[in-house]
């Protein structure tokens, strides 16, 4: 569901010439070894500008949803040449509480409902008004 | 004896309740649009004010009647049953119609999930996803409030405003309900998505038919489900950058702009209405066999036709109907081509150490999270930004889904 709190920290990435002459990209890996997107389109492979800081690449909000070692490569291809920076991201275990519990926890009211479309089929009638 | 007040005209409390179901249905389309468009943000935006007032409100009116309600009980009034159904006495004290006590119940538990889900945020941080369980925990809440608003509709059948409310509740219950589906992990061979949204589609369907009795009635609540997909197909992206606009703040790049929640909502919808007509003409009657039977052919017609539901909006169809996470594993990925994260080897260049890029990249990290400063400096001209697209032989599926991540 949610990985470490590295999950959340603001990470940005300036070339010393700036964004404007160069092509980034990112290409992350799960620890077991596929590919994920994060939020850009299946096809997309570019550096997204941060979100709150629009002169500088930065990766976005998303979930880091399975523990061990993330790959994020960074490529950048300008007038100096292309080049790569991998980074290896480790997520720890899921912290707070077992998910399994938070999940019994959260369908509280989906459990209403569906006890609620129960006994309304069992004693269900004409409403008498 | 004479009834004054809320009881007295049913459809000031009903009317009251269905602003409230409408406010968060609001807020929730132009929130998660939000979300995916411009990014993560406080708790004080206009969406989030939107869906809380919405609650707040419904559970506000819901309180308001099950109190008038107690008093008129007490003072040896009969509470009509037009005003949210038959009254529950409730802990040996109160008399709650209903309608009322389900919506109640539902705002009440509304709030418990928020608290919980501000708990969830000081573990976790910012939303990275909708289908966090306390998020869960919230959108079934309000479920179960806008059946509420469906029951005191239901209850007040016969009055000149209850058909008409009773269409437009359950349409807004469908169109919210549909947002659960973005909790729902692949089922492997089946696709839960198409299948959740059949079920809950065709179950509110069938009550309706099966209540009203009206198949015109039960067509049209399938075409005015419709209508609201497009309304709202237009209102969250627009609303979603004029806010953006006004709060100087951008759109991501790469971002689609593809209206999240409509996309969910059945655009397929009057197919299981057809389908409950045909069983109701082939079975000779408006049976409970003919429900059953129409409900199972709609639901299969509206899984059927989900996944290919995105081309109507400018998407790709997906049998996966949502999973971002590119399924391509490394060996698989090196065989895509030229690109630039992959190009050292290509080229014959060692790759650079990590944390350092070739080209003299600098990685900035921040723990403290988001800073609202940063969210508050005045708009920026975009540049021109060179975009980096994959070769299309590499493509495997776009993403149709709300699934935010």
């Amino acid at each position: 569901m949610a990985g470490a709190r590295p999950a959340v920290a603001r990470l940005t990435f300036t070339p010393d010439t700036g964004i404007e002459q160069v092509d980034g990209t990112l290409v992350v890996f799960t620890p077991s070894g596929e590919e994920d997107n994060l939020r850009r389109p299946a096809d997309v492979d570019g550096l997204p500008r941060h979100p709150r800081q629009p002169d500088v690449w930065g990766l976005d909000v998303f979930a880091l949803d399975a523990p061990g070692d993330w790959t994020f490569t960074l490529g950048l291809d300008g007038p100096e040449g292309a080049g790569t920076a991998v980074l290896t991201v480790p997520v720890l275990e899921q912290p707070g509480p077992p998910l399994a519990l938070s999940w019994l926890v959260s369908t509280v009211p989906l459990l209403l409902i569906l006890g609620l479309l129960g006994v309304a089929a069992a004693r269900g009638g004409p409403v008498s008004t | 004896m004479t009834q004054a007040g809320l009881l007295a005209r049913p459809w000031v409390p009903a009317g009251i309740l269905l602003l409230g179901s409408l406010s968060t249905l609001v807020g929730l389309a132009w929130d998660v649009q939000w979300h995916s468009d411009v990014g993560p943000d406080t708790f004080f935006t206009l969406p989030h004010l939107f869906i809380y007032a919405g609650s707040a409100v419904s559970g506000l009116v819901s309180l308001a009647v099950v109190l008038t309600a107690t008093a008129a009980t007490r003072a040896g009034h009969r509470v009509d049953t037009a005003v949210g159904g038959r009254p529950v006495a409730v802990f040996g004290v109160f008399q709650a119609p209903l309608g009322y006590l389900v919506s109640g119940v539902g705002a009440a538990v509304f709030l418990l999930y928020g608290l919980w889900d501000e708990w969830w945020h000081g573990i976790y941080g910012f939303d990275a996803i909708i289908a966090s369980p306390p998020h869960v925990g919230l959108l079934t809440s309000v479920m179960l409030v806008m059946i509420g608003s469906v029951m005191t509709c239901a209850a007040a059948a016969g009055q000149a405003w209850a058909r008409a409310a009773l269409v437009g509740s359950v349409v807004m219950l469908i169109g919210f309900s549909m947002v659960v589906l973005v909790a729902l992990p692949p089922w492997g061979a089946v696709d839960g998505q198409a299948a959740t949204l059949a079920l809950i589609s065709m179950t509110a369907l069938v009550c309706v038919a099966s209540f009203t009795r009206s198949l015109v009635t039960t067509a049209v609540t399938a075409w005015v489900l419709v209508a609201t997909q497009v309304a709202f197909s237009f209102f969250s992206p627009w609303a979603t950058r004029l806010y953006a606009v006004a709060e100087g703040l951008p759109i991501r790049d790469y971002n689609d702009g593809l209206p999240r929640l409509p996309m969910l909502m059945p655009a397929t919808l009057p197919l299981g209405a057809a389908a409950i007509v045909l069983a109701v003409l082939l079975l000779r009657g408006r049976t409970a066999a003919a429900y059953a039977v129409g409900g199972a052919l709609g639901g299969a017609a509206l899984a059927a036709t989900f996944p290919w539901q995105p081309l109507l909006f400018g998407g790709m169809p997906s049998p996966a109907a949502g999973a971002q996470r590119s399924r391509r594993s490394r060996r698989g990925r090196a065989r895509c081509g030229r690109r630039a994260a992959g190009r050292p080897a290509g080229r014959g260049a060692a790759p650079p150490p990590p944390g350092r890029g070739g080209g003299g990249l600098r990685c900035a990290a921040s723990s403290s999270g988001w800073s609202r400063p940063a969210c508050c400096s005045p708009p920026r001209p975009r540049p021109p930004h060179r975009t980096t697209r994959r070769s299309r032989s590499c493509t495997r599926n776009a993403s149709p889904s709300g699934r935010t991540r």
